[in-house]
């Protein structure tokens, strides 16, 4: 497993792919954090005035971190897209398969590899709050820090997902594609919710609403439960098409 | 695992060996829906040999090495790698081979060192070993002054090598390489033809290629496939002289066109394969030297020549040369998959006839003296076995001459 996450780790960082997305991501999320910043200062000044009050624990991490999440929802699938796709254009992974390393290796290799990225894309996007904290704003500790666990297992997700649909083709434009089609349907399954008006069974599956309590500082055991299913499920899926060459033919 | 294994190929008993086998592949089968790609192939590889694995494109090559590098497993059948089983013992299989399939497939955004250095994590090379079998690796390749560049931007010659470098790094005891000199130039398919020599004795070495000089210049043993089936497996001096049932006649004949002397030629009894093989001019001579190479049956051997110089005589052309070409590996490989061919296609007919047969009785005789004709027809280039057969031996011939003459440049 160590190999193989050796290898992914400097397939990343060699590629421009790699970089252009941490960076889009970045700006995006420095953007977003911009307009956050504006949209405080307003309520913060007409709370002031005596409107409703705020507080930035409120109404400013939470909103935040959640935008952060639809981000990782666009940026992981480009990401992830070359995992498996290049080898399999290449050939490469066939010769992978003949070194004494198992299928579980390979697809955990590349898994963790593909999170370290994330880590690091996460750590350099939540560098903005200690500027918010600067300005004397108490951001509570906690809050943001469940809500980055949360961002994580969303992005662990995205990664098995997109590593999935990475195993699928060999072209990595139709994984791309195909990972944004899983992650859409993923979030679209809350739009039930919007008509009726509360949380029905099938927006229970939407991979947004289970960001909605992590967000604001509130551990949830159910939302973690469903990011390590949905993790769970990809890799496991992930791990079947690659033994599938044993069984296919 | 040693031992005396013997199989039975074509009612020819064939002994392989008696040392210890590291490679024994025993009626491995594999099918990719309808298509058998591999069918019912044995053979065993013995420790410090280099067996050949020859046969055309599409043979089964590739399949196999894949079952024996536990890539997939086969349908049926069983194969020992090193003494572990493919089915039962992947992990220890993939420990003892070294792998370097068709074409190469390398990572091209890391350098040479880089590469190494994740196979012998891959491999599971104790740590304070690595430097060292990264090291020796390089040095066996001839691949240090490239170490440090990436895989993408190397030359063809050195990604060859570090496909090769890949395989050995770990020091297997079992080589496994595809086709490994395809897409060389003849000079580095020589150099890497020695760097394969040196592993003789102290590894086992299992090689497929389509290129037959290659073959008789490096293995100790060649097997035969096509179609998915073993067609021999023999020295390669033994399967030449197996196949040998006449001589390959090389004529230098000084004349004013070439086309005349060939048809004049194919007059001759006993003469077949016909080709022209070179058109030379020559230093005072108002002719040129044209070269012809024909096969001859050991029975028309004596007649064809006097034919021959009876020929020229009367044609008042010059003899230049004449000289018996040493019947060659080509030679036994293309007779062994032409029959083979032909079986398959007399088969083909066969059935074909069956089904005919089966649906109306009046075309029954009419189909029958066709199928008469056709395998009165047969009978005779299996008699004769360098005859034309039924699809264009010529050009077979003349284009596996050429990649032999390319390897032998």
């Amino acid at each position: 497993m160590g190999a193989v996450f050796y290898r992914e780790i400097k397939a990343y960082f060699s590629s421009i792919t790699a970089w252009t997305v941490i960076a889009a991501f970045l700006v995006v999320i420095n953007f977003f954090m911009m307009m956050a910043m504006n949209y405080y200062a307003d309520i913060s000044a007409t709370a002031m005035q005596g409107g409703t009050p705020c507080n930035v624990n409120v109404n400013f991490v939470p909103p935040m971190v959640q935008s952060t999440g639809l981000m990782l929802l666009f940026f992981l699938p480009v990401l992830t897209m070359f995992t498996f796709s290049q080898e399999l254009r290449d050939g490469t992974l066939d010769l992978l398969f003949t070194y004494p390393i198992s299928d579980l290796d390979i697809v955990m290799g590349k898994f963790l590899a593909g999170m370290t990225v994330v880590v690091g894309m996460l750590a350099l996007s939540a560098l903005p709050y200690t500027f918010v904290a600067w300005h004397k704003c108490t951001i509570e500790l906690p809050v943001l820090i469940v809500g980055y666990c949360a961002l994580l297992l969303l992005a662990g997700s995205m990664v098995a997902m997109g590593m999935f649909f990475s195993s699928l083709t060999k072209y990595p434009l139709a994984s791309v594609a195909l990972t944004y089609c899983g992650a859409l349907c993923l979030w679209f399954l809350a739009i039930p919710d919007q008509m009726a008006g509360y949380v029905t069974s099938v927006g229970k599956l939407s991979i947004m609403n289970h960001l909605q309590d992590m967000s604001k500082g509130v551990f949830n055991s159910q939302d973690v439960i469903y990011y390590a299913a949905l993790i769970t499920l990809f890799l496991y899926l992930t791990n079947l098409v690659l033994e599938s060459r044993k069984w296919r033919g | 695992m040693g031992g005396p294994f013997s199989l039975i190929l074509d009612g020819v008993f064939v002994m392989t060996g008696t040392s210890e086998a590291m490679i024994e592949a025993q009626g491995l089968t594999k099918t990719f829906g309808q298509r058998t790609a591999v069918d019912n192939v044995s053979f065993s590889v013995n420790k410090g040999e280099i067996m050949g694995f020859l046969g055309p494109n599409a043979a089964g090559k590739t399949t196999t090495m894949k079952m024996l590098t536990c890539y997939y497993p086969p349908n049926s059948g069983r194969a020992v790698v090193n003494g572990y089983d493919i089915l039962e013992d992947s992990a220890g299989v993939r420990r003892s081979i070294g792998f370097m399939p068709e074409n190469v497939p390398l990572y091209n955004e890391m350098t040479v060192r880089e590469y190494l250095t994740f196979v012998v994590k891959a491999k599971g090379v104790p740590h304070e070993d690595r430097p060292k079998a990264i090291k020796k690796a390089l040095d066996r390749c001839s691949l240090e002054v490239v170490a440090d560049r990436l895989i993408g931007n190397i030359s063809r010659g050195y990604r060859q090598r570090v496909g090769l470098a890949q395989a050995i790094v770990n020091d297997p005891p079992v080589l496994i390489l595809d086709e490994p000199s395809v897409g060389l130039d003849p000079e580095q398919i020589k150099n890497f033809r020695d760097l394969i020599l040196s592993f003789v004795g102290s590894s086992t070495v299992l090689l497929s290629t389509h290129i037959l000089s290659e073959v008789s210049k490096t293995c100790q043993r060649v097997c035969i496939i096509d179609h998915g089936k073993i067609l021999a497996v023999d020295t390669p001096d033994n399967l030449e002289n197996r196949t040998r049932n006449g001589i390959r006649l090389r004529m230098q004949i000084l004349a004013p066109r070439a086309d005349e002397v060939f048809e004049s030629l194919k007059s001759i009894k006993g003469f077949s394969g016909l080709r022209n093989t070179s058109f030379a001019k020559l230093e005072g001579s108002d002719w040129p030297l044209l070269t012809f190479e024909a096969n001859v049956g050991f029975q028309d051997n004596l007649a064809a020549r006097r034919d021959l110089c009876d020929m020229l005589a009367q044609k008042h052309w010059n003899l230049y040369g004449l000289a018996d070409e040493h019947t060659s590996l080509e030679d036994a490989f293309i007779t062994l998959v032409r029959d083979h061919e032909a079986e398959l296609a007399d088969e083909a007919d066969a059935s074909q006839e069956a089904s005919a047969e089966s649906r109306a009785v009046d075309e029954q005789t009419n189909k029958k003296t066709d199928a008469d004709g056709d395998s009165s027809k047969g009978q005779i280039e299996q008699g004769n076995l360098t005859d034309p057969p039924v699809s264009d031996p010529q050009a077979a011939t003349k284009s596996a001459g050429e990649s032999q003459k390319g390897g032998a440049k």
